[in-house]
């Protein structure tokens, strides 16, 4: 009985009850409406990594531990450690010292600073890695790789510890000085302790990045696993060796996760409440350490940005004084806008269920897909792609090379994403205006459509339009799986940098890095209006209702 | 008929019992008010009977049909139970309108029933705004007029003005027990305020660790709380230690007049109201302590000589108290009968 409770008195049926149901579980169960589109979407987020599994199995357990005890695959994967490492420590440095100089000093044009500290983000690091290739051909793999990685993922250290130090709460800095400690015994000893786990999270993130990362690695000829297994899924038919490569790959980076997951929670702990209304006081620099400080950030200013934007603009000029192809150049990107709105559709789609369910509903089993949802957030995309082709060559062979096969790789890679969206605006939206909803006749159904989803409807489009986004500019995935003749902006890119063709490639990378300027906009945007609508009467009652649930 | 009865309902969240066998009936009409300290078990009571949470055991039954019992749960959306919670909870998605016709279907027929509810509540041409242009006030009027609407046979009020501020909440109150009243529909009104219960209630039920401890109209539970809890937890009380004798007991304020005949020792609850201040010389002597003015009444304290030293009683006066000082030596005098409880 769906229907509304029509005003005035109701005649229920001659038992006199209105049809109850049992009670069963004493906890609200999550309703099938939800449930079964929830563990088709989980099913999909777990079948590459299964099926990879199955796949590196064979030719029996004995091939797999033959392929993983060979010297160069121990090369390989210590190779993948080192730069992760690198990158990862540089990063550090990086991000803490950019963050501290913008936030907690008296440095000269401190905010423009931060947001030019911060933009490096809306570059793809394989457009860096072609910016730089092309800028200098001699570079040298490692090195380069370093380089150009860590210069794309210092701002994941750099903008939690940034948010730490702008609303850490002054008084223990206070307490420390008051105690007879110095200025730098304050910092060393109060202020770096207070960001230690933001600084931890973020770092995690790059690790996880850069041991993940194709693109650059490949473009600048280093041997790392993501790049061995790309070349010997080309050079041979046999599917075994990427297969046991991925896997190690895929074990690497989910310890990266496990240890993310650990250090959030503990920075979460950490954190001191958003509503400090007083400032700090920023460290007065003397003129030498001013001097100093400004070097340092336009030093990473001009190696991060600066290059990017010279060299481009460079083979720009170059490549169209010999004539711009604007007809490829359209066709790419029609090709992407199709991908990816198709990819962003799919993607919300099956994040829908599992997000409401995460928000509303915490049963075992709920939690369970969950997790299964936010595989790809450990999957490389390159290895999400190598097991999907695997599969749609052994069982799926005409979609192999369709796109709806490229489309299913975007939904494992990018569910994470989308799943945390809506679960987020889910969750910001009352239950309280649920139940109001039932009581006024609405079935559990009808409150999704007419209550929950209007109300969580801007974040779940705002998830939407980041994951159209983030896959515009998705690299792995799209060259291994793209329908036959189809070319993207990032694999027109690709190819440009394959044959040395920069300055054909040049317009691909501007647009690539202004498609990703897009997204670091939007979540800025987004921050934003979430710390508007945070209202703290509705935050209490959220608190109440759950710890009454 | 739609009358409200619950009957042994027990409720726990996996620890000790929020609701421990707890027995209320509502006639048809009538607005009750759940009366308890927070923490009581209200607020899971109204979810219960709301249907938002199932009850572990025990009956409610409304209007004559059976809507929770061993084994049968009903869904909120089948219960015909409207609830105001706090905050009001308006769908900030939709307008006024829109709220308060939510529960009804679409067409002509509705429109009209959502204006006369506008109007019953003061809001009439509100209806095309949104749930953010209007104050606190209004928007706890119209999660009323939203959860009439669809003529249910129960209202549910969860402590629906505590976030009003006070001058703003008796006009509220008094608007809401119109609107109540002029609906005829069956109310229980959940508060943690005393005033607000036996300002605005037909039926006051004091609900105390997941039971009710008493339910009275709201002058006879003033008068004569079932016991010394409940009188201390509805107004102010002196409770003083008498030794009864038929309609008469012997205290510290002289000889009192029962309610009922009564022998033995026990206590009385004496409201401050009804004692008065006299001359020195006549009623009982006592010393003026101390004075707290509340603008429209304040109390007096004063110690009388006890058996076992001076018994502190506070007396309520109209107005301010500049006739006294304190260390000045008056009389007082209890006007009117008391309630006795037997020692145990």
């Amino acid at each position: 009985m769906a229907a509304p409770v029509p005003a005035g008195p109701v005649t229920l049926d001659s038992s006199g009850t209105p049809g109850g149901t049992a009670v069963g579980a004493r906890r609200k169960r999550p309703p099938a409406v939800l449930v079964v589109p929830a563990t088709v979407a989980a099913a999909i987020a777990v079948l590459p990594l299964g099926y990879l599994v199955v796949r590196s199995l064979d030719r029996g357990p004995a091939e797999l531990l033959d392929i993983v005890w060979r010297d160069r695959t121990m090369r390989l994967t210590l190779q993948s450690l080192w730069l992760t490492g690198s990158v990862t420590v540089l990063s550090l440095v990086v991000g803490v010292s950019l963050a501290w100089l913008t936030t907690r000093t008296t440095l000269p044009w401190r905010s423009g600073w931060a947001v030019v500290a911060a933009l490096p983000l809306a570059v793809p690091s394989y457009v860096a890695a072609y910016v730089w290739i092309a800028a200098f051909p001699r570079l040298d793999p490692f090195l380069g790789s370093v380089l150009v990685l860590t210069l794309c993922c210092y701002p994941y250290v750099l903008l939690p510890v940034a948010a730490m130090l702008y609303r850490a709460d002054p008084a223990l800095e206070e307490v420390a000085r008051s105690l007879g400690r110095g200025q730098w015994r304050t910092f060393l000893t109060v202020t770096l302790r207070q960001v230690r786990p933001a600084a931890a999270a973020g770092a995690l993130l790059v690790a996880l990045y850069t041991m993940s990362d194709f693109g650059v690695p490949a473009i600048l000829r280093l041997d790392v696993l993501t790049r061995d297994i790309f070349i010997s899924y080309r050079s041979s038919f046999d599917g075994t060796r990427p297969a046991v490569l991925g896997l190690i790959l895929v074990l690497l980076t989910v310890v990266i996760v496990w240890g993310e997951g650990r250090s959030r929670g503990r920075a979460a702990q950490a954190r001191v409440g958003a509503g400090t209304a007083r400032r700090q006081q920023p460290m007065v620099l003397r003129p030498w350490a001013t001097a100093a400080g400004l070097s340092w950030l336009a030093a990473i200013a001009a190696l991060a940005l600066g290059v990017p934007v010279v060299s481009l603009a460079y083979w720009v000029s170059r490549g169209s004084s010999a004539g711009l192809d604007l007809g490829a150049l359209g066709s790419a990107a029609g090709a992407t806008i199709l991908v990816a709105a198709l990819g962003a559709l799919v993607t919300t789609a099956l994040a829908v269920p599992v997000g409401v369910l995460a928000a509303r509903y915490r049963t075992m089993g709920v939690r369970l897909l969950e997790q299964a949802s936010y595989a790809g957030h450990a999957l490389p995309g390159l290895v999400v792609a190598l097991s999907l082709v695997f599969l749609g060559v052994r069982y799926a062979q005409p979609i192999y090379q369709q796109a709806p096969l490229l489309i299913v790789a975007y939904a494992v890679l990018f569910l994470p994403a989308a799943v945390g969206a809506v679960r987020a605006s889910v969750a910001q939206a009352p239950p309280v205006l649920e139940e109001v909803a039932r009581s006024l006749g609405r079935s559990p159904g009808r409150v999704l459509r007419d209550v929950t989803l209007p109300l969580a409807g801007p974040g779940v489009a705002a998830g939407a339009a980041l994951v159209f986004l983030t896959v515009m500019k998705e690299l792995p995935a799209t060259l291994l799986l793209r329908p036959t003749g189809m070319e993207t902006l990032a694999t027109r890119l690709w190819a440009g940098t394959e044959v040395g063709a920069y300055a054909a490639a040049a317009p691909y990378g501007a647009l690539l890095i202004l498609l990703a300027a897009l997204p670091t906009f939007l979540l800025g945007y987004r921050r934003r209006s979430a710390t508007l609508e945070a209202e703290p009467a509705r935050a209490a009652r959220l608190d109440r209702v759950e710890v009454a649930t | 008929m739609s009358e409200l009865v619950v009957e042994g309902l027990v409720k726990s969240f996996g620890g000790p019992r929020v609701l421990d066998g707890l027995d209320l009936t509502v006639p048809e009409g009538a607005l009750a008010a759940v009366l308890g300290s927070s923490g009581c078990g209200k607020t899971t009571l109204l979810r219960v009977v709301a249907g938002f949470e199932p009850a572990d055991a025990g009956t409610i039954v409304l209007s004559g049909t059976k809507v929770a019992s061993p084994g049968r749960h009903v869904p909120p959306e089948r219960r015909r139970v409207g609830v105001v919670p706090q905050e009001g909870a308006l769908f900030p998605h939709l307008t006024v309108a829109g709220n308060v016709g939510f529960g009804l279907g679409r067409g002509r027929k509705n429109a009209v029933r959502v204006d006369e509810l506008l109007e019953l509540v003061g809001l009439a041409g509100f209806g095309g705004r949104m749930p953010y242009e209007l104050s606190g006030g209004q928007q706890q009027r119209v999660a009323l007029a939203r959860a009439l609407a669809p003529g249910p046979a129960l209202v549910l009020l969860d402590e629906p003005f505590s976030a009003l501020d006070t001058g703003l909440r008796a006009a509220v109150r008094e608007d809401v027990r119109t609107a109540l009243r002029a609906t005829g529909a069956t109310a229980v009104l959940v508060t943690h305020d005393q005033e607000e219960a036996l300002s605005m209630a037909d039926l006051v039920a004091v609900m105390d660790r997941g039971r009710i401890a008493q339910v009275a109209a709201p002058g006879e539970l003033y008068a004569s709380p079932v016991d010394l809890g409940v009188a201390t937890f509805v107004g102010d009380a002196v409770i003083l230690d008498v030794v009864a004798d038929g309609l008469l007991a012997a205290s510290a304020l002289g000889t009192l007049e029962l309610r009922e005949q009564m022998h033995g020792s026990g206590r009385v609850v004496v409201r401050p109201e009804q004692i008065t201040l006299t001359d020195a010389g006549s009623g009982i002597p006592a010393t003026v302590t101390a004075t707290v003015f509340y603008g429209h009444d304040a109390l007096v304290r004063v110690d009388v000589a006890g058996s076992d030293g001076p018994v502190p009683v506070s007396i309520r006066r109209l107005g301010a108290p500049t006739d006294v000082s304190i260390g000045e030596s008056v009389g007082v005098r209890v006007v009117g009968p008391v309630s006795f409880y037997p020692a145990v």
